[in-house]
């Protein structure tokens, strides 16, 4: 412990006498620990604003739980492959039991017509488990309509996709803003006229018949997804299934209770409906269809990331060793001094590399501080951008996450003390003599 | 004297070579990931352009009536073209400069039926010359042969046969695994009425053949139905739209709409550059026509939303790169600056002692910085093409956010595109030496030759 105190205020020392030549390497450090930093940052900005996104906004939760048939590879459903009423029932009361499920919300997608007298389109909809859902969405995207009220406050009703309420004039008179970068809106209703407020949805009943039900406009909401946009309804799940003449289900989502483990209830979940024989398929939505344009997305800034660090960690790497084997090789006669006097190489190392260490621990303390200066700028400039099929710009963001500090601070440490360790030991390779008549 | 300037920088980066050369390093590796990262950018530009001029029946330029754009699937008879009005325009396009071929679509919507399950579909019909030209015209060969051909039979355009091409997806939710013309096509099947769709023999009769009905509105709003067959299987390439689209010919687009109006109207030219220029020409023309018409170029987000929203997530991307990167290196090069400055201090204060100015010493350093960096530089540019040759030998295939389809990893590495870079990081380094040596060189020729520490 007394050798160690030693050794570092002896880095310190040396830093503190070298600090012009020290500051050269600190500044590769410092632009090297940002650059990892802030690419992390942005990494983790985008992870969650996609797990609210899905999990709230799109109230998926943590697991999803759809007949085998169904969302193979789409996110549209079939038509035909419900969960059936007897089998939805014995789920319910295994997750009830579990005691592991927090909110459990259902719902029925559908296809059908729109028209409010004049105009008419076709739909896709989703029957919403109304109250639960809509504490799935909660805390972000509780209010989840940009126009008019949520489902919650005016049942039954229908939301609509924005695109669809322009196609059918609904006017909006002022936009929703943002509550935060991650999204949702602020809870107040915002004037939506759509002339007349009823509308009728039909559609085709599982035994070919005709069905139609009137339901009054609540709201505007924007699904995301220009495709969707212009044909999204929604609307309470007894609506839906009075429509479809059915008490079965597409999909049910189940958040779980903060602590459970997820890998290990959907094991137990996947178990039971084998045990009991019932045709679903249970997954998160970061593994089936619903996540696709998460996987895609994630896959292309993972590949960025292996690029941008390749490109970045040369360019630092090498102006880091230059300036540590400048540093090492400057000082090859003062450690030639110290092994004199009867220091060991060893101690010598452990004085060099801890150096090298408290080189990276403040470079990359001060990495940090410009990572939070950056970060703050980028929030208060408030830039929001488009992503390809997204009918809504989304904030760039820089999220600021511990582990990313730790991890760049950990490559960075590597780097440095490596940078330092290679020309130190050459040095010390040299006799006495030939380190005191070399330089 | 600049000669000899030249010679005494030379001489100094072979002198000090392991630091030149780490220097160096720095200067290439930061230049050769920029422009594989805009070969990148610029496979992704023309991969997209294509996919929405082409594939997606946008045109360079495409003309809507007033709102129609927005308001063409609610409001069809209103927002469409005439008989009167598509030859009016068609016309007046013949002596437009440029334009290779004038294209006519109707976009329409309705539910695709098999008899038991119906699903929505939205429809681009166009006559079958031109779904020939824009599926095998040159650049889509050239650019996007993947996404242009079909997955499964021959489309309406290669065939005298009538029918429709849809997603695979589609055919999938349809269960019509069958297309028109394959031999499993059982055609007395399609004749059949189906009365339990619980039962299983319904399904088999429903997959054995390719026949579908389209139900829908027609453009005066009444009731549409028609039977087709499906002749072939595509992908939109956007992975939204794979569960809905589907081709048709203009023909029968007009026979189930009722009408034979047109939804728009688009222009594919001979040169992309000349957009700007044939849309202002039209423009002008446009005003002897006496209709109320709306004009977008291919670059608009409202008519090519895709192209614009994968583009600028690329922009913005390659900026945070280009910024960082940028800075990396500017770092990485004061910081080598102001070592070879200290450790060259004694050097410096003996050449000011035998009369150099210090502008002279500045010009020295700036001159070793640029030959070091031009060096650096032509290095980048042969990296880059190797890498880039070497990338793109290999086949590998890559996603495009909310696209279907996988696509090769091209990097097209332009020689344009280097130039400009080159210019930029020689302003760069020329910058960065003259700031750092302002800095450091303001100092007494005595301080200067002290030993330095």
């Amino acid at each position: 412990m007394h050798t160690r105190l030693f050794v570092l205020r002896l880095a310190a020392r040396n830093l503190r006498l070298n600090y012009k030549k020290s500051l050269a390497a600190l500044v590769s450090i410092v632009a090297g620990f940002m650059s990892i930093n802030l690419f992390e940052g942005y990494m983790s900005g985008a992870e969650d604003i996609f797990n609210v996104t899905y999990e709230q906004r799109f109230a998926y939760g943590d697991l999803t739980v759809h007949h085998s048939k169904a969302f193979k590879d789409s996110v549209f459903f079939d038509g035909t492959s419900y969960i059936a009423k007897e089998d939805q029932d014995k789920i319910l009361t295994y997750l009830n039991s579990s005691g592991e499920a927090d909110i459990i919300s259902r719902k029925l997608n559908f296809t059908g017509l729109i028209t409010n007298g004049n105009f008419s389109t076709t739909i896709m909809g989703e029957g919403i488990d109304v109250v639960q859902t809509e504490a799935m969405r909660s805390p972000t995207w509780t209010w989840n309509t940009s126009g008019g009220k949520p489902l919650s406050e005016n049942v039954p009703g229908v939301i609509l996709g924005e695109e669809l309420g322009r196609l059918l004039k609904c006017q909006l008179k002022d936009g929703a803003v943002f509550l935060n970068p991650l999204g949702g809106y602020i809870a107040e209703e915002r004037t939506l006229d759509c002339g007349r407020p009823q509308f009728q949805l039909s559609s085709t009943t599982q035994s070919g018949q005709s069905n139609a039900i009137f339901l009054n406009v609540s709201g505007v909401t924007n699904t995301l997804f220009r495709e969707l946009d212009s044909r999204y309804v929604e609307i309470p799940l007894e609506s839906a299934q009075n429509l479809m003449d059915t008490d079965g289900i597409s999909l049910m989502n189940i958040k779980l209770k903060v602590g459970v483990d997820k890998a290990s209830f959907q094991k137990n979940l996947i178990g039971f409906t084998k045990e009991r024989r019932l045709d679903v398929a249970v997954s998160s939505w970061k593994e089936n269809a619903f996540g696709i344009i998460y996987r895609q997305s994630m896959s292309f800034l993972n590949t960025l990331r292996g690029f941008f660090l390749i490109v970045i960690l040369l360019i630092v790497g090498f102006s880091v060793v230059a300036t540590q084997t400048r540093l090492v090789f400057e000082r090859i006669t003062e450690t030639a001094t110290l092994r004199s006097l009867g220091f060991k190489n060893r101690l010598i190392t452990k004085i060099f590399l801890a150096e090298a260490f408290l080189l990276s621990l403040v470079g990359s303390v001060f990495g940090a501080l410009l990572s939070f200066v950056v970060s703050y700028l980028i929030k208060k400039i408030g830039k929001f951008y488009l992503i390809g099929i997204l009918s809504e710009k989304v904030p760039f963001t820089i999220a600021l996450v511990p582990e990313n500090f730790l991890y760049s601070w950990m490559i960075i440490t590597v780097m440095t003390t490596g940078a330092c360790y290679i020309p130190l030991r050459k040095s010390l390779r040299l006799s006495i003599n030939e380190a005191f008549t070399q330089h | 004297m600049k000669k000899e300037f030249f010679r005494i920088a030379t001489k100094n980066i072979i002198r000090h070579w392991r630091k030149s050369l780490i220097t160096g390093l720095c200067i290439t590796l930061g230049f050769t990931g920029i422009v594989l990262l805009g070969g990148y950018m610029l496979r992704m530009e023309r991969y997209l352009t294509t996919q929405g001029i082409y594939l997606n029946h946008v045109g360079h330029v495409a003309i809507y009536k007033k709102n129609g754009l927005e308001r063409h699937l609610v409001e069809p008879l209103k927002h469409s073209f005439s008989e009167r009005e598509k030859k009016l325009i068609t016309d007046a396009l013949k002596d437009v400069e440029g334009v290779d071929r004038v294209g006519h679509f109707i976009h329409g919507q309705g539910f695709m039926t098999n008899g038991c399950g119906s699903f929505p579909f939205l429809a681009w019909a166009s006559d079958p010359e031109t779904e020939s030209y824009l599926r095998n015209h040159p650049l889509v060969q050239e650019r996007i042969p993947l996404l242009a051909k079909l997955k499964k039979g021959r489309g309406f355009w290669e065939t005298a046969a009538e029918g429709i091409v849809i997603t695979e997806r589609l055919s999938e939710l349809l269960e019509k695994p069958v297309i028109s013309g394959e031999s499993s096509d059982n055609l007395e099947a399609q004749n059949s009425i189906i009365e339990d769709c619980s039962v299983e023999e319904s399904r088999k009769i429903i997959s054995s053949h390719s026949g579908v009905q389209l139900l829908g509105f027609d453009f005066q709003g009444g009731l549409a139905a028609i039977d087709t067959n499906v002749l072939a299987h595509y992908s939109t390439g956007f992975a939204l739209s794979e569960d809905s689209s589907v081709l048709m010919p203009l023909s029968l687009a007009q026979e189930f709409f009722g009408s034979k109006r047109l939804t728009s109207i688009s222009l594919f030219l001979k040169d992309e550059d000349s957009t700007q220029d044939v849309l202002s020409v039209l423009k002008d023309k446009a005003k002897a026509w006496n209709l109320e018409l709306d004009f977008y170029d291919y670059k608009d987000q409202r008519v090519n939303p895709f192209y614009v929203g994968a583009m600028m997530f690329v922009y913005i991307m390659n900026l945070f790169f280009f910024l960082i990167v940028c800075g990396v290196v500017i770092l990485s090069l004061l910081n080598a600056i102001q070592i070879s400055i200290l450790e060259r201090k004694s050097e410096i204060g003996t050449l000011l002692a035998v009369g150099y100015k210090q502008s002279h010493i500045r010009t020295l350093f700036v001159i070793e910085s640029l030959v070091l960096a031009t060096v650096s530089l032509l290095t980048g540019i042969i990296l880059s093409f190797v890498l880039a040759m070497f990338v793109n030998s290999l086949g590998i295939q890559f996603d495009i956010v909310g696209n279907a389809e996988k696509l090769f990893l091209v990097l097209h590495v332009e020689l344009w595109f280097s130039i400009l870079l080159v210019t930029f990081f020689m302003l760069l380094v020329y910058g960065a030496t003259h700031f750092i040596c302002r800095v450091h060189l303001n100092l007494p020729v005595m301080k200067l030759l002290e030993r330095a520490d």
